[in-house]
């Protein structure tokens, strides 16, 4: 039933944002190119736990103030310095991003950000930030004294907090969303998306590269190694590589959102650990802490733990102290920020053989990714090969859900053309029917994945009521019994067999 | 846009939900529609396969889809229209309703009033204090979840379970699990006794022969894909007791640790919300803070049988009735019902009429040997009380009538010296 390659001219590994934005890029174009991804869907290694934040002016230098408390250097030296590549392409890729929005019917939010100072010190990085974003064209960003503070965000605590900096352009997506919308739109566009495709090794041959996976083998004339955390292990299966990830804890709660918060918030209080609070473009609240003191040490460590939870449930606590934050957690989650040990600072884009090309991503990587695509786009005529325009190229990719939010005609229209979309099946996030088979039908396999295409299971009541019944779709969409099917990559089936199988296999106690 | 103009539209044909519209029908109310999310009518009790039902308001013991039956046959012998396979997405404080459903696509409905009768959801492994940490593995369920699996859709989601929580659901589904032939290792709860009624411990648990650990929780999680434990740790007053931790393996956990009334609809509306109950607050017709909105059954606050469910149900339609008639009948002014020494909850919140009233509260802890007292006049002595058991208490005109000066009655529960005043 799976689809197999044996043979492509661009073979991407990894299907994270940065290998689906480039195998996007690349489907524009008439060569071959196919991407492989280890877990069951796209988008369901580390770019399910980051932030989604595509930084505009302040956050792009915020991140670099992160350093300015790690390491005690001059404030304004260190922003004033040169952009970083990771800079460079996310100044190129968010605009790309904003442009793909209506094209991939896949769902941005403004929210502006506001980042807060405990003093003057404080007050007068945001100035140095605030002039060197306005020399790369970010001119909306202000500085904020208490009362506008207030005004913008009535419900922070600014009894110690002495103003902030506001930049009203900041956005946040949802990152495996786009990953699989830049996937879907590659694959209507004639590229190959192979799920549940893991590389075992990689062999150098005469003019090509022979990359062998648990589908087999596959023959390509480029190699782009895409594989985030996983990047170092597919690196050194073709170079003796000299750097290493280092790992930071990065726990969040998953917050309801009942009109606490409009606006992105951040602050670095000492001792060094970046909180931040977003509304997300699903209407809640994700709220977490990078901590620097905690590295991880596992990449497949993503346990929380009960001191992290009890440590990050103080961050909404300090911000806005009048919600009753312990009773709006929906879910918790921890996933880590990642950075290399031979640039801590930056990405690395370098080719370690010819025609072998790594693309060692490291936080933020979201909004570089849409940028880094057409760089590799570059890189790759500038190495030979031929990327001619396709002149049928399909940059819409259709609305897959989003029903409810439909205008009443469009929704009757397409009720009666259809029942299933009159069929509700989520009642916290208001999926329908026809939008579970609408996503099994672009490939979904897994509860997670249909989760993230129709937000099923997503909401308050975390699946409890229709995860019976999504099994049940799922199960009749792709013509196998509800025992087959995963929530996510693995073992992970839900279901064990059919009732009174155990008493007739006669294990009754 | 279709839209349907009725005297009565109630959200939901689970127990409050029928009662309700089979009450206003019986009253005379002409024009009755129910919304129902669900395939079928009867919410929940379609999967509670067990008996233990009626036995108050029926006196006989029927299983869930009988009791549920007794009402689905009266709502088509009464012809009272019934939506099924209908989401109702939004209420207005108007208390107009927009619904979608197959056949008449987004709709609206006008009704003259609106019950509420959504019931509640179960409370998840994120909701559990600041959640069970660990990893996020497959065969993680509530246990309402698994009870719909396991009785209703026919598939058993694991081979060996620990349960965490001892609700009613929780310990109906350990006697369930054992009864398929499952194993149940353990069921944990984090209090110094069970969450559901006693009987079902009894009956579910030390006829089972189910490990029960009292003042126990759950501290991790683990295995990647499909769990394979759990570490059970000690709790004293609250607080995880370090060193007391061990594994316990399963392939399947199910959580039975409350039950939260679902008011996403209420809230939209403009209703003004209980804290101690996570429901509306309500007077004793059952109408919330908006003018004609009226509530019923686990939505204003989780009950304990069903039987209660059905009552407060027939209150809200006998309420929504006397409104649509100009007839609620207003005392000189509203008291406010107020939660005292060990009580944990109180409804309905305040009293606005002159007629007899009957309360139903919970208390804090199990307590021996205490005396209820409700505003001066109001005193009743128990041997024993216990917090999973609904209280009922009737307040006589008498028994308020001073109270409309003050404005307040207060609730609460005292314990008594041995012997003294029997």
């Amino acid at each position: 039933m799976e689809e197999r390659v044996t043979e492509t001219q661009v073979l991407i590994i990894g299907g994270g944002i940065t290998g689906t934005a480039l195998v996007r890029e690349l489907s524009k174009y008439k060569v071959d190119v196919c991407l492989v991804e280890k877990e069951p869907a796209v988008g369901f290694g580390i770019s399910k736990g980051t932030q989604g934040v595509l930084h505009g002016g302040l956050s792009l230098f915020s991140s670099r103030l992160v350093k300015w408390f790690d390491r005690s250097i001059d404030v304004a030296t260190y922003i004033k310095t040169p952009l970083h590549l990771k800079e460079k392409f996310n100044i190129i890729g968010r605009p790309i991003f904003l442009e793909l929005e209506s094209k991939l019917n896949v769902k941005i939010k403004k929210t502006g950000i506001i980042q807060f100072a405990y003093d003057k010190a404080e007050m007068r990085a945001f100035e140095i930030i605030k002039e060197k974003a306005e020399e790369l064209g970010f001119t909306d960003i202000v500085l904020l004294d208490r009362n506008q503070i207030r005004d913008l965000e009535p419900g922070i605590d600014m009894s110690k907090r002495v103003g902030g900096i506001y930049d009203p352009n900041d956005y946040v997506i949802v990152v495996p969303e786009w990953c699989m919308a830049f996937a879907d739109n590659a694959k209507q566009n004639g590229a190959h998306v192979l799920v549940n495709t893991e590389v075992t090794g990689i062999e150098e041959k005469k003019g090509y590269w022979l990359v062998k996976t648990n589908n087999g083998p596959i023959k390509a004339e480029f190699v782009i190694n895409a594989a985030g955390v996983h990047s170092d292990e597919i690196a050194a299966m073709v170079e003796k590589i000299d750097w290493a990830y280092v790992l930071f804890d990065h726990t969040f709660f998953v917050l309801e959102n009942k009109g606490y918060l409009k606006h992105m918030i951040f602050e670095m209080p000492v001792p060094f650990e970046p909180c931040l609070m977003i509304p997300t473009p699903d209407g809640n609240i994700l709220g977490g802490v990078t901590m620097y003191q905690h590295k991880i040490e596992e990449k497949n460590d993503f346990l929380t733990t009960r001191q992290g939870l009890e440590h990050i449930i103080k961050i909404p606590e300090s911000f806005i102290p009048d919600v009753p934050w312990r009773k709006a957690i929906m879910r918790s989650f921890r996933a880590y920020l990642m950075f290399n040990t031979r640039d801590m600072d930056d990405m690395l884009l370098y080719w370690p053989r010819e025609r072998f090309l790594n693309m060692i991503t490291c936080a933020p990587g979201i909004a570089p990714s849409a940028g880094l695509a057409l760089e590799v786009v570059k890189m790759l005529r500038d190495k030979g090969l031929d990327l001619t325009e396709k002149s049928d190229f399909n940059p819409y990719r259709e609305d897959p859900r989003g029903f409810i939010d439909l205008p009443t005609e469009i929704k009757n229209a397409k009720i009666e053309a259809n029942p299933a979309y009159g069929h509700i099946v989520c009642r916290c996030e208001k999926g329908t029917e026809q939008e579970v088979r609408n996503a099994v039908r672009a490939g979904a396999r897994t509860l997670d994945e249909v989760k993230f295409r129709v937000r099923t299971g997503m909401g308050r009541c975390q699946g409890g009521f229709c995860t019976s019944r999504v099994l049940q779709i799922m199960s009749e969409e792709m013509g196998v019994s509800p025992l087959e099917i995963k929530l996510k990559g693995g073992n992970s089936y839900i279901l064990k067999q059919e009732t009174k199988e155990l008493r007739a296999k006669g294990e009754a106690v | 846009m279709i839209t349907k103009e009725v005297d009565l539209a109630i959200i939901g044909a689970g127990p409050a939900g029928m009662a309700a519209a089979v009450k206003a029908k019986e009253l005379g109310l002409e024009r009755v529609i129910v919304l129902e999310r669900a395939e079928a009518p009867g919410g929940l009790l379609h999967q509670c396969i067990h008996n233990g039902f009626g036995l108050h308001y029926f006196n006989e013991d029927l299983t869930g889809p009988e009791y549920g039956e007794r009402f689905i046959k009266k709502l088509s012998a009464m012809n009272i229209e019934l939506a099924l396979d209908t989401m109702v997405t939004h209420l207005y404080p108007d208390r107009s309703i927009i619904a979608v459903n197959s056949e008449w696509g987004e709709f609206k409905v006008l009704p003259g009033a609106t019950i509420l009768a959504m019931g509640c959801r179960e409370k998840t492994r994120f909701q559990i204090g600041l959640g069970i940490p660990g990893s996020r593995p497959a065969g993680i369920f509530t246990a309402g979840l698994a009870q719909r699996l396991v009785n209703v859709d026919g598939y058993m989601p694991g081979t060996e379970f620990v349960i965490l929580g001892s609700g009613d659901v929780g310990m109906i589904m350990a006697r369930r699990l054992c009864l398929e032939g499952a194993k149940v290792n353990a069921v944990v709860e984090f209090m110094p006794y069970v969450g559901g009624l006693i009987r079902n411990e009894v009956q579910c648990l030390h006829d089972f022969q189910i490990p029960l650990l009292l003042e126990h929780t759950i501290s991790e999680i683990y295995g990647r894909d499909r769990i394979e434990g759990v570490k059970v740790a000690k709790v004293d007053k609250g607080e995880i007791v370090e060193g007391t931790e061990r594994s316990i393996s399963c392939d399947c956990l199910l959580l039975s640790v409350g039950l939260i009334p679902e008011n996403e609809l209420s809230i939209e509306a403009g209703v003004q919300m209980c804290e101690e109950t996570g429901g509306p607050m309500v007077d004793e017709y059952l109408q919330t803070s908006v003018d004609g909105i009226f509530a019923a059954g686990n939505v204003v606050q989780v009950h304990d049988l069903v039987d209660n469910v059905t009552l407060d149900g027939e209150r809200a339609g006998e309420g929504a009735i006397k409104y649509i008639d100009g007839k609620l009948k207003k005392g000189p002014r509203e008291i406010k019902v107020l939660v005292g020494e060990n009580i944990n909850r109180v409804t309905p919140q305040k009293i606005v009429g002159p007629e007899e009233v009957e309360l139903l509260l919970r208390i804090r802890q199990p307590m021996e040997n205490v005396e209820l007292a409700i505003g001066e006049h109001f005193r009743k002595k128990y041997r024993v009380l216990t917090p999973t058991e609904i209280v009922k208490a009737v307040l006589k005109p008498s028994d308020l009538a001073e109270h409309f000066e003050s404005g307040e009655i207060k609730v609460s529960c005292r314990s008594r010296k041995k012997g003294a005043g029997q």
